[in-house]
């Protein structure tokens, strides 16, 4: 993604960042894209495990 | 008494005062003096609240004459991460955009540490929110840690760590998202204790990770956690994470030994993972051998690798964040320093699926670890993989961590004291446990201290700074 391109995110989530911040904040996102592939590339059974982050009180 | 009151512990000074051989006015005036004379160097407080902990030490002294006496934590002077709520009492997050924030009532906490009889001295520096720091663009300077100012204490509990290793407080409570209240103890030598995920309510502190959140003391000694754990620990039906297990006598847990104790040591973390400085390694080995000498039975254990842990925690943790601080990033993000606001709105750009599904890998990595733990009573590693480094820019990037793995599984883990680096800065074992086997990470960390020295040796700052004062 070039500079612009991410600036252009950054507008469409309503976030006004100042220029300088820019290239630091676009390399942690890329970092965080990197660890999105991970858990993106991660081989699970369609049926391996009910949520668990639901619960009713007991 | 004459000696130095700020440097006892809570064990040593709950039974002067219990006797009536310590008064909580005279050490909680010591504590304000002190503070006084050198924390302009260490900006480890926020705010001093010289007048109520005063107040608060007359009442305990009162009681404790009175016959009613609370509990080892009565007449202790302690601080506060500035991220937990005060009543009436200003509670900032380190942040020009909380700087005016006045809670209604304590964190729960707050309101146990108070019944305890505990003294409240002060609140502490953090990083902003407990994420976006070391940071010179607040409106207050960053924590220095007192064995070399130079260097960072560590954080996000940076002014907790600093002030107890400097005595300018006898404990103080963190937080640890991932592993902000064991770095810091790392980094400036202390004991700091992340418990069991649910052990602690978190309810009335300003959130930073509603699944990764652990609140927790740092003090000078494992046995003074052991003490504030047990006036924190206990069930909270009003924190969703927040467990309702029964509440151990932590302090008669600690058992003195490590006799038969089965060791696991996650080598291939800081060896091949994310390889930690030579020092820190020879730091944990020399750890190792003393828990041999003791009767430990040390082996290694595998895990899957580091990075694995900390992508799955920066996932969920800057999603969860990021929802925490959406409308303010959106409306005032002026108000934030620079590293808060890029490491919070970073999460911005995590898609749901990719949140949910580091949630479904949490569960995979619990199952793992839980599984290793089948066979070891502890597991070990150091807590960081550096000695404190100089204050520097921070790097674009996430840096990996030690202390991740045991936030996205919610095991408990301490950091202890192993010893100094060639240039006098502490290093740090990290001693883990089974979820709610607290007790057991405690009285290890305990035996291993009592075992040796480390604890005899404070900040030369300290005693530098005192006597150019006097």
């Amino acid at each position: 993604m070039t500079e612009t391109e991410f600036i252009a995110r950054l507008k469409e989530h309503g976030l006004v960042i100042p220029e300088t911040e820019v290239p630091a904040l676009q390399a942690f996102v890329e970092d965080l894209e990197r660890a999105a592939e991970f858990v993106r590339a991660t081989e699970r059974s369609y049926a391996e495990e009910p949520s668990n982050v639901f619960r009713l009180p007991s | 008494m004459t000696q130095d009151l700020h440097f006892l512990t809570i064990t040593q000074a709950s039974v002067l005062i219990r006797t009536g051989k310590l008064s909580p006015v005279e050490l909680t005036k010591a504590y304000l003096d002190r503070i006084h004379r050198l924390d302009g160097e260490l900006h480890a407080y926020i705010l001093v609240l010289g007048k109520t902990a005063m107040d608060e030490a007359r009442r305990a002294e009162a009681e404790i004459a009175g016959g009613d006496w609370k509990g080892p934590l009565h007449g202790i002077p302690i601080g506060l991460k500035d991220i937990y709520n005060t009543a009436g009492i200003a509670t900032t997050g380190h942040s020009a955009l909380f700087k005016d924030h006045v809670p209604n009532e304590d964190a729960v906490t707050v309101q146990r540490l108070r019944k305890a009889g505990a003294v409240i001295l002060g609140k502490l520096a953090t990083h902003e929110f407990a994420t976006g720091g070391p940071s010179f663009d607040l409106p207050w300077p960053p924590a220095r840690n007192p064995w070399n100012l130079d260097h960072q204490p560590g954080g996000s509990s940076s002014g907790s760590a600093a002030a107890v290793a400097a005595g300018l407080c006898m404990a103080a409570m963190g937080t640890d998202t991932g592993g902000s209240i064991r770095s810091p103890a790392a980094w400036c030598g202390l004991a700091g204790f992340k418990p069991s995920y649910g052990r602690v309510s978190r309810r009335g502190i300003l959130p930073l990770s509603f699944t990764l959140d652990h609140a927790g003391p740092l003090c000078w000694t494992t046995e003074d956690c052991a003490l504030m754990m047990q006036a924190l620990a206990g069930h909270d039906a009003l924190d969703p994470g927040s467990a309702d297990k029964a509440v151990p006598d932590f302090a008669s847990g600690l058992r003195g030994d490590v006799k038969g104790l089965r060791v696991g040591v996650i080598r291939h973390f800081f060896e091949t993972d994310l390889k930690a400085e030579d020092d820190v390694v020879a730091g944990l080995e020399s750890a190792l051998n003393t828990l041999r000498a003791l009767g430990a039975a040390v082996t290694d254990v595998t895990l899957s690798p580091l990075s694995h842990y900390n992508k799955v925690t920066s996932l969920i943790s800057r999603s969860e964040a990021y929802a925490i601080h959406e409308r303010y990033l959106t409306t005032t993000p002026e108000l934030y320093g620079e590293l808060g606001r890029r490491r919070l709105a970073a999460g911005a750009f995590v898609r749901a699926s990719d949140y949910v599904n580091a949630l479904r890998h949490r569960t995979r990595l619990v199952a793992e670890m839980t599984a290793a733990m089948q066979d070891h009573d502890v597991l070990m590693l150091p807590t960081k993989h550096q000695v404190a480094p100089p204050f520097r820019l921070e790097p674009a990037v996430r840096e990996p961590s030690f202390t991740q793995p045991f936030n996205v599984t919610g095991f408990p883990a301490l950091s202890v004291c192993s010893g100094f680096s060639a240039n006098g800065l502490p290093l740090s074992l990290q001693i883990v446990g089974r979820p709610f086997e607290d007790a057991q990470v405690l009285s290890t960390g305990d035996a291993f201290e009592k075992a040796t020295m480390f604890r005899a040796a404070r900040p030369a700052f300290a005693a530098a700074l005192a006597s150019a004062a006097q």
